[in-house]
């Protein structure tokens, strides 16, 4: 493992996020804001602070890979220092006191979770805003993959840093050249956006408030500027754009370049895809008829609330169109499942991933089959290809170390916190999967804003874990890592 | 440019390695994993599937790509790669044959745009040209042999120990262009000491062999007497090229069915059947007697056994041949003469045959960490007419030789590149894209 490895590969990214930083600043310029100062000094801190690490250590041009261990070191400190320094303008502006908050917040953006510890975000200028916002915008295809794509050089370390980034348990490179790969991801990425900030902007949505909304729905993050969320508009229109988006975002992006490409069979063929829409549909079903038969005298208004509702949760987005905590338990208790299930893998969203719990599901109706036929050979497959018995196995591992974390975060919390239980389990639930606004205490209507500092240092650990997928992160705390 | 890679073994890793810095490579292998491994490592397309499967190389691309290298140890494999790729009309196909009997396969296709390579041949070339070199450890010709690049060994007790290239004098057929320190390659200045066990690597013409082996205080040598461990394709093809410059052969070989055809088409040698790692065969031998001893087997340790047991017993000169990179240092550490590395030279052989961007030829020096680039000043080159001094060369590479109307020019800092004119460049693996850059290619 090399440290000088990893400090140059930091400082590399600091050094641009300085830059990035900068950004929101325009807002302040239009606006006339006084937060202009607060991303002039973070940039500069942030941006000189790379340019030392990366002046620290010798020339970059005779490395040539990067090994296992500096990749996972790269990626988990890549995150937890862009969350350390974007927290700078929170804290500088004032917006929080606690460092405790910042850090919080800042992780929440990065991380795409939306769970946020301000009372009232109404009240700040717009460009603190914006950069919250902005951070949900660069953490959702994912900082390490918008670094290769803008910067080939940092490509060294082959698919290990992407894949370690990446949501679901395999990477597929699109060409052969990562940066390349990196380049039609974000591709796809930016123009989703884009569609999306048009089609709000035309829906009445102002083009400030459709940016924000668009980084928030692409990116699965759901940070909004409006304490209601999407419900401030109160507009079928804008919830039912913002419910496609998400549902699109859901989608492995590949997919999309696929289409875009137009190489449909790829699409089509895909199993996962399938799962997630059929989950959609039965689930989006079961709460209409839920909320028809219990709350909206409507069926109509039953599935314009259930389909954004569940979308959100299940894309783990994180937005809210109407307070869920006053739903019926059923469909509160679906939400909850599918903030644990997350939608697809290469897809901007959080949690398990369709992906693995298809291949769980498969597998377990296969030992099924293996009590009435012993003998017979079955082998699992996926879109028609075998998968092998050690990439099944280490997908059962990896839910099953999902779900223990997940258990052991509720009782953390739990013991920590007076909250009640349902409170606990669902703040695990949201920031571990990266939905935000759980239920009662943390959900839609509220925020994290109570909870005690260590509550929030650690959902905000539990945050970073969910979203690297637990093991980049897992690795630096298992002893034999730092084994010399 | 658009590589399709088959097989991710010795040479095939070595390939990926040298063309996924600049190029777009997608790599098939049947092993699982080497796929994963190269997919893990190395920025290229990596797929797990057998390079003999139409559908894997459909899956590959291969039907576009502009390059098909063809290098796993099947030639069959190589061989049905091959032919998918003439088809769909692939511009170069290099593909890497064990049995040079396949070669009417492809002579039947009679495409120009296939290009065959031969590792027993290109092995056995090379041994003959350091036999008949017999101080330098690497003896590599460029330029249609109007140059060569020799690795020579700073020995104890000569007169260049602890001085300075400058206070070597002048000179004006060769240059010193990489001195190599405990491994550490680095581009020699004038006041850069040459210490014990160091290796020099010199370009010049091949007639400056001997002042260079003047200066370097070798004694006059002459090899009678060689031992040959190994009886395989290479032994025998060694054995041969040998017997041919009038010295004696022995070949010792463990297989019994194999001496026997050893002893069949190599009549002039004494064939022994036996293991060259037990000091009784090499005795029966008549090690004592011998002053050459080349191990040829395509096991890399008992290779290095056989000739460790020879210096042991008294051979002046071993050369061993070894597959495993890894061991480049430490057989220069334990005291083997010569290495001479099959995946080194097959890869070279490959890369120099690929033309990439008016690329002459490329060898590679110390399992990589240096490169001589051979290549030709173009109508449209970019340094044509500025002197070398003005271009912004780095501090790890150096214009070694040029080639001007087939007369050697060692160049200086005023010297001015002119049309048609051909260049070798020594570079370490470090400068190798700013160099690239510089020229042009």
């Amino acid at each position: 493992m090399s440290l000088k490895v990893s400090a140059y590969f930091l400082g590399n990214l600091l050094k641009y996020l300085g830059l990035v930083m900068l950004v929101p600043g325009i807002c302040s310029v239009i606006y006339q804001e006084d937060d202009l100062y607060v991303f002039l000094i973070s940039g500069v801190i942030t941006s000189v602070s790379g340019l030392i690490m990366e002046f620290s250590v010798k020339s970059w041009s005779d490395i040539r890979e990067v090994d296992r261990k500096t990749g996972f070191m790269i990626v988990a400190l890549t995150w937890i220092f862009a969350s350390i320094y974007g927290a700078l303008p929170y804290l500088l502006y004032g917006v929080f006191t606690n460092p405790a908050d910042a850090f919080f917040e800042s992780v929440s953006g990065f991380t795409t979770t939306g769970a946020s510890v301000m009372t009232d975000v109404e009240i700040f200028p717009h460009g603190i805003m914006f950069w919250r916002s902005l951070t949900h915008w660069l953490g959702g295809m994912g900082i390490i993959v918008l670094a290769i794509a803008v910067l080939p050089r940092l490509a060294v370390g082959g698919m290990q840093l992407m894949g370690l980034e990446s949501s679901g348990p395999t990477t597929e490179k699109l060409t052969p050249k990562i940066a390349e790969t990196a380049k039609k991801l974000w591709g796809v990425y930016l123009l989703l956006t884009v569609l999306l900030i048009i089609l709000l902007d035309i829906a009445g949505v102002p083009i400030y408030d459709a940016i924000i909304h668009a980084f928030g729905t692409i990116a699965t993050g759901g940070f909004s500027n409006h304490n209601l969320s999407i419900g401030y508009y109160n507009s079928p229109y804008v919830e039912g754009i913002i419910t496609l988006f998400m549902f699109l975002s859901g989608i492995n992006f590949t997919l999309h370049y696929f289409m875009l490409r137009g190489k449909i069979s790829n699409v089509y063929r895909n199993s996962e895809l399938r799962f997630y829409i059929i989950v959609n549909v039965v689930l989006i079903s079961v709460i209409t008829l839920d909320l028809w038969n219990n709350i909206y005298p409507t069926i109509g208004e039953s599935l314009r609330f259930s389909s954004f509702q569940l979308l959100t949760a299940y894309t783990t987005a994180g937005f809210s169109s109407v307070d869920f905590d006053t739903w019926p338990t059923l469909s509160k208790f679906i939400l909850v499942i599918v903030m644990l299930m997350g939608s697809c893998a290469g897809s901007t969203s959080g949690a398990i991933k369709s992906i693995r719990i298809l291949v769980l599901i498969k597998r377990g109706y296969r030992e099924i089959l293996k009590l009435i036929h012993p003998k017979r050979v079955i082998h699992l497959r996926l879109d028609g290809q075998v998968i092998d018995e050690s990439a099944a196995s280490s997908i059962s591992s990896f839910v099953f170390l999902y779900l223990a974390l997940f258990a052991l975060s509720s009782c953390i919390v739990l013991g920590v916190e007076h909250v009640s239980i349902v409170t606990a389990i669902s703040a695990c639930a949201a920031t571990f999967g990266g939905v935000g606004p759980g239920l009662e205490q943390v959900g839609p209507m509220q925020n994290y804003a109570f909870l005690t500092s260590f509550t929030k240092v650690y959902l905000s650990f539990l945050m970073i874990l969910g979203r690297l997928e637990l093991y980049a992160i897992l690795v630096l705390i298992t002893p034999s890592f730092w084994r010399k | 440019m658009k590589i399709v890679i088959i097989g991710a073994g010795q040479v095939g890793s070595l390939l990926a390695r040298e063309l996924s810095i600049e190029h777009n490579i997608t790599i098939v292998e049947t092993d699982k994993e080497k796929s994963t491994w190269m997919r893990d490592n190395y920025d290229l397309l990596s797929i797990q599937g057998d390079g003999e499967d139409p559908k894997v190389l459909r899956q590959a691309e291969l039907q576009n790509a502009d390059i098909l290298l063809a290098v796993t140890g099947e030639d069959k494999t190589n061989i049905l790669s091959t032919l998918y790729a003439h088809s769909y009309g692939v511009k170069t196909i290099v593909l890497r044959m064990r049995n040079p009997e396949y070669m009417e396969y492809i002579n039947l296709l009679k495409n120009p745009n296939i290009s065959v390579v031969i590792p027993g041949e290109i092995i056995s070339t090379k041994l003959v040209n350091l036999i008949s070199a017999p101080f330098a450890w690497k003896a590599e010709t460029f330029a249609d042999e109007k140059v060569e690049l020799f690795k020579l060994k700073v020995e104890e007790n000569t007169d260049i120990v602890n001085k300075r290239l400058s206070e070597l004098g002048p000179a004006s057929s060769w240059i010193f262009v990489g001195v190599a320190k405990k491994g550490v390659i680095e581009i020699p200045k004038g006041d850069t000491m040459l210490e014990k066990g160091d290796y020099v690597y010199a370009l010049g013409d091949p007639g400056v062999m001997k002042k260079l082996k003047k200066l370097f205080g070798f004694r006059h040598e002459i090899i009678s007497s060689t031992i040959v461990v190994g009886g395989g394709r290479l032994g025998r093809k060694a054995a041969r090229a040998l017997i041919d410059k009038g010295v004696s052969v022995k070949i010792i070989e463990s297989d019994e069915s194999r001496a026997n055809i050893v002893a069949e088409e190599v009549p002039e040698a004494h064939v022994f059947l036996g293991d060259a790692t037990d000091l009784e065969t090499l005795r029966e031998v008549g090690i004592e007697y011998a002053d050459y001893l080349i191990a040829l087997t395509g096991d890399d340790e008992k290779n290095v056994f056989s000739a460790l047991l020879a210096k042991n017993a008294g051979v002046n000169r071993t050369t061993v041949l070894y597959t495993k990179p890894d061991y480049l240092d430490v057989l220069e550490a334990i005291g083997i003469d010569r290495a001479v590395s099959v995946r080194i030279a097959v890869a070279n052989e490959i890369l120099s045959l690929l033309h990439i961007g008016g690329i002459v030829h490329v060898t590679t020096v110390e399992e990589g960490r240096g490169e001589v680039i051979e290549f030709d000043i173009g109508p449209d080159s970019k340094i044509m007419g500025i002197p070398l001094r003005q271009l912004p060369f780095p501090d790890g590479a150096i214009v070694g030789v040029c080639i001007r109307n087939s007369k050697i020019v060692i160049p200086r800092g005023d010297f001015v590149p002119g049309l048609n004119d051909r260049l070798l460049v020594f570079t370490l693996s470090k400068s190798v894209k700013k160099v690239e850059e510089i020229l042009g290619l």
